[in-house]
């Protein structure tokens, strides 16, 4: 129940969900036993409308960082509306002047030009058409089982089954696919000199949270080099601190030249974006900045929010929490290994972010119920269904991690128990 | 509040845009002599940061349609967020469903379903992939100077000038431009049945708010239907009742299959952008909802803003407040062109969307300056410079055009002399 919206039922929301908005979708999550109409949110949960409390682990791909309806954000935004709104994108203004000098501190050295977007989607199509700018050439190089928004560009560098239904592959032969931690098959494609960007995320979010092995990511910033491509790192998901860094590239010893951040960005609360360029993918900044812009793109209001975001965000107070976090996370799933007998098979994890990798088919049809009924939110990874998708906040404090853990810790065993007596 | 900060000068802003942001954009403007930081805003007012007052009949194109921070929207925000954030776009959404019930209803007639973004661009993305996907065509036919966003289908759609130097979608045989007005070229672009959808802003903007010729929209929806292909309306500028009517469109006789609209959705204080569908356009939606969604499109805030934007729009009063605007600001631009009918020779006008063509080698970039200098900001048409896109609010008063015509005048003489002598 919504206290601004008391006589609203959820039943009305369900009704008006499949007649106005998207029945498909409704529909799916009623098939699956996961009817959610959020209600109330606070901090690293939220209420059903029925009244049923959840621990949120899915956050939107870190969205929600610092928490929903984070209160110093909340004023940040309060305090932003007593000047600003969503201001003039034709001018310069003094909101993106003060967070653009603050995304240059935050970024590595040689990023630069912030263009800001409010989705992470055209952010994406704002790298690659820096890219095509700069370098002349058409072609952008992507990973098997990526995803990178579903705007016109960025789902054509996705996985077929956002782009196909749709025929959004783009123009023939512009958006190639090489699978992760193959170096010849990138070195195949780059060493043709027409490709004007390699765009990777970080830690692959759809695709389960694989960790890209050591040092490919380097080299293929170096092939970039050598053939004359640019870097985009995508780090939607796996930006701001999530990693237990700035940015997830941060692990990896070198600096791409564009980096992609959305999601967390906005605080939770307001749709902002940011594409970061360095001199060589901003060309276009210098000789045609008013060849791409986006009136609702770089709101004052939004820079005011994602601001006051980046303080909370960079506070050592923060990244101790994360690393502190980060350990109890690795102990909670050795134990789960251990208690299960191997139905979580294993995991990755870097900082705050883990898959956790079940001995299912479909994690969404499993683990995702059973967590559900234990009151925990989490779901799988689309493109690798066998995941979960972990991804806890960044200040979780300890009570809310003994509260989660007990949650979680029943959930898991009980779809393991449910498979069990399914092999029965 | 943060503006008080004296620090804030505006050399520091300049130099740090140049630094951070976009210099060329930046650099842009004083070289047109529109030298604009805005600080302060209210209603239809701002002012730049070194404290000059400017009367806003630019709004961005309608965003700020309901004025510069409106109390009651942004009251709206304030109490929305007691309870709401950007919400999850995985489920079903009290604020969500609301607003799709509200939009669904309000459009015209056979509409069904209502799918969010927050941009404008990314609403005309929305709308290409769902008429792809309903018709299992891939060809898109949109006029030529026509601007759609720059997202990448919308980019695509859209002239070439902002095309070309991004390498992308320049002479891709999958998206076609004809000429306004040629039913013959349009109807040759349509009769290989391979056409999945035809978008049109109902009024081009960026072209200099050309209107259509009597019939022609409806011609092309007929087109559309004959050869199977679906007709978008982009309403992203036209919408919102800037025509007096709440979708331009319906001055035309047509049922869309799809409407966009964006800018003014937002109340000018929250990005939200909409497409609206019928049953047929929105086969995706029953079939593979899953398959397109944003994080941050339909943010549970946005939705609350926009809800309140679409009571404000719709309001009685705000309906005869646009008839009254409409004909008292036809009266006093005719009486500006009657003084200097050698230079601001016409307009084009529907409602309070005015083109007002001033007839010199890129006048409507001299007018724009002298316009400026006289606290008006109003901007140039970016391809056909002749003309100054003239965008007043839905809830301008009658002093406040009273103050606006006069100094307009005031520019409109300054600009000629400066061109004419």
């Amino acid at each position: 129940m919504l206290v601004t919206m008391p006589n609203v039922t959820k039943e009305e929301i369900i009704d008006y969900s499949m007649k106005y908005v998207n029945p498909g979708k409704t529909q799916e999550w009623i098939d699956r036993g996961i009817n959610i109409v959020m209600g109330k949110r606070e901090g690293y949960a939220f209420w059903d409308m029925n009244g049923k409390k959840y621990l949120d682990i899915h956050i939107n791909g870190g969205t929600f960082n610092l928490g929903h309806r984070n209160p110093e954000l909340i004023e940040a935004m309060v305090r932003a509306t007593a000047d600003f709104d969503i201001g003039n994108h034709h001018f310069a203004s003094a909101a993106r002047a003060m967070l653009g000098k603050r995304m240059n501190e935050v970024t590595p050295e040689g990023l630069q030009y912030c263009v800001f977007s409010s989705g992470g989607g055209e952010a994406v199509d704002v790298a690659i058409k820096s890219a095509r700018y700069a370098t002349k050439r058409k072609k952008i190089v992507s990973i098997k089982g990526c995803y990178h928004g579903h705007t016109g560009f960025s789902v054509s560098t996705g996985d077929p089954i956002f782009k196909d239904p749709f025929l959004a592959q783009g123009e023939e032969g512009c958006f190639v696919q090489v699978p992760l931690n193959d170096l010849d098959a990138m070195e195949e494609e780059l060493k043709k000199e027409d490709v004007a960007a390699v765009i990777i995320e970080s830690i692959l979010a759809t695709y389960g949270f694989m960790i890209p092995a050591p040092g490919y990511l380097k080299a293929v910033k170096e092939l970039c080099e050598k053939y004359g491509a640019l870097y985009i790192a995508d780090e939607v998901q796996t930006g701001l601190m999530r990693t237990g860094k700035m940015w997830s590239i941060d692990h990896e010893g070198f600096t791409p030249d564009m980096l992609v951040t959305a999601k967390g960005f906005s605080g939770g609360i307001y749709p902002i974006s940011c594409t970061v360029l360095n001199e060589k993918a901003a060309k276009w900044l210098f000789e045609a900045g008013r060849m791409h812009g986006s009136t609702t793109g770089g709101s004052e209001i939004g820079c005011m929010v994602a601001l006051k975001m980046l303080e909370i965000t960079t506070r050592q107070s923060t990244i101790d929490n994360i690393h502190k976090n980060a350990e109890l996370m690795t102990e909670f799933a050795e134990d789960m290994k251990k208690k299960t007998d191997g139905f979580l098979r294993g995991y990755s994890q870097r900082g705050v972010i883990m898959g956790m990798d079940f001995d299912v088919k479909d994690a969404s049809r499993t683990v995702t119920p059973a967590l559900f009924e234990n009151g925990v939110w989490a779901h799988n990874s689309r493109l690798r269904p066998q995941v979960l998708q972990f991804k806890l906040g960044l200040l979780a404090d300890q009570a809310y991690m003994d509260e989660l853990f007990e949650k979680m810790e029943k959930g898991i065993l009980l779809a393991a128990d449910r498979r069990t007596k399914e092999c029965i | 509040m943060y503006l008080d900060n004296p620090e804030l000068t505006r050399e520091k802003v300049m130099h740090d845009c140049v630094t951070y942001w976009n210099p060329s954009r930046t650099m842009a403007w004083p070289q047109m002599g529109v030298d604009i930081l805005i600080g302060r805003r209210e209603g239809y007012y701002f002012w730049d940061l070194d404290g000059k007052k400017y009367m806003n009949l630019h709004l961005n194109g309608g965003t700020f349609n309901v004025g510069h921070r409106n109390p009651e929207v942004m009251n709206t925000l304030k109490e929305a967020m007691e309870e709401l954030d950007i919400g999850n776009h995985h489920f079903g959404s009290v604020a969500r469903g609301e607003l799709a019930k509200k939009m669904v209803e309000t459009a015209t007639e056979g509409m069904q379903y209502c799918i969010f973004s927050s941009c404008g661009g990314e609403a005309v993305d929305v709308a290409i992939k769902s008429v792809r996907y309903a018709t299992k065509r891939k060809k898109i036919v949109s006029l030529i100077k026509c601007y759609h966003g720059h997202t990448g289908l919308a980019l695509e759609c859209g002239d070439d000038m902002y095309k070309e130097k991004f390498l992308s979608g320049l002479g891709d045989p999958d998206f076609i431009q004809v000429p306004m007005n040629d039913i013959d070229a349009m109807e040759n672009a349509l009769k290989q049945e391979d056409v999945a959808g035809v978008i049109i802003e109902t009024i081009p903007a960026t072209y200099g708010f050309k209107i259509p010729e009597q019939g022609y929209l409806k011609k092309v929806k007929e087109l559309c239907e004959k050869y199977g292909s679906m007709y978008i309306a982009d309403e992203v500028q036209t919408g919102l009742m800037r025509t007096g009517k709440l979708w331009g469109i319906s001055w035309e006789g047509v049922n869309p299959d799809v409407i966009v609209t964006g800018k003014g959705l937002s109340g000018g204080i929250y990005p939200i952008a909409a497409t609206i569908m019928t049953k047929r356009a929105g086969l995706w939606v029953e079939e593979f909802g899953r398959g397109h969604t944003g994080t941050f499109g339909g943010s549970e805030l946005g939705c609350a803003v926009a809800s309140k934007v679409m009571e404000i729009v719709t309001r009685e009063s705000t309906v005869k407040n646009v008839a009254f605007l409409t004909e008292y600001l036809k009266e006093g631009l005719d009486k500006v062109k009657n003084l200097y009918p050698d230079f601001f020779t016409s307009y084009t006008q529907r409602g309070i969307i005015f083109g007002l063509n001033f007839d010199y080698p890129d006048g409507g970039i001299a007018a724009m300056k002298s316009l400026c200098d006289n606290g008006i900001w109003a901007i140039y048409a970016r391809f056909d410079p002749h003309v100054v896109q003239f965008k007043p609010g839905l809830l301008c008063t009658k002093e406040y055009c009273d103050e606006l015509l006069e100094k307009f005048e005031k520019g409109v003489g300054e600009a000629r002399r400066h061109c004419l002598g």
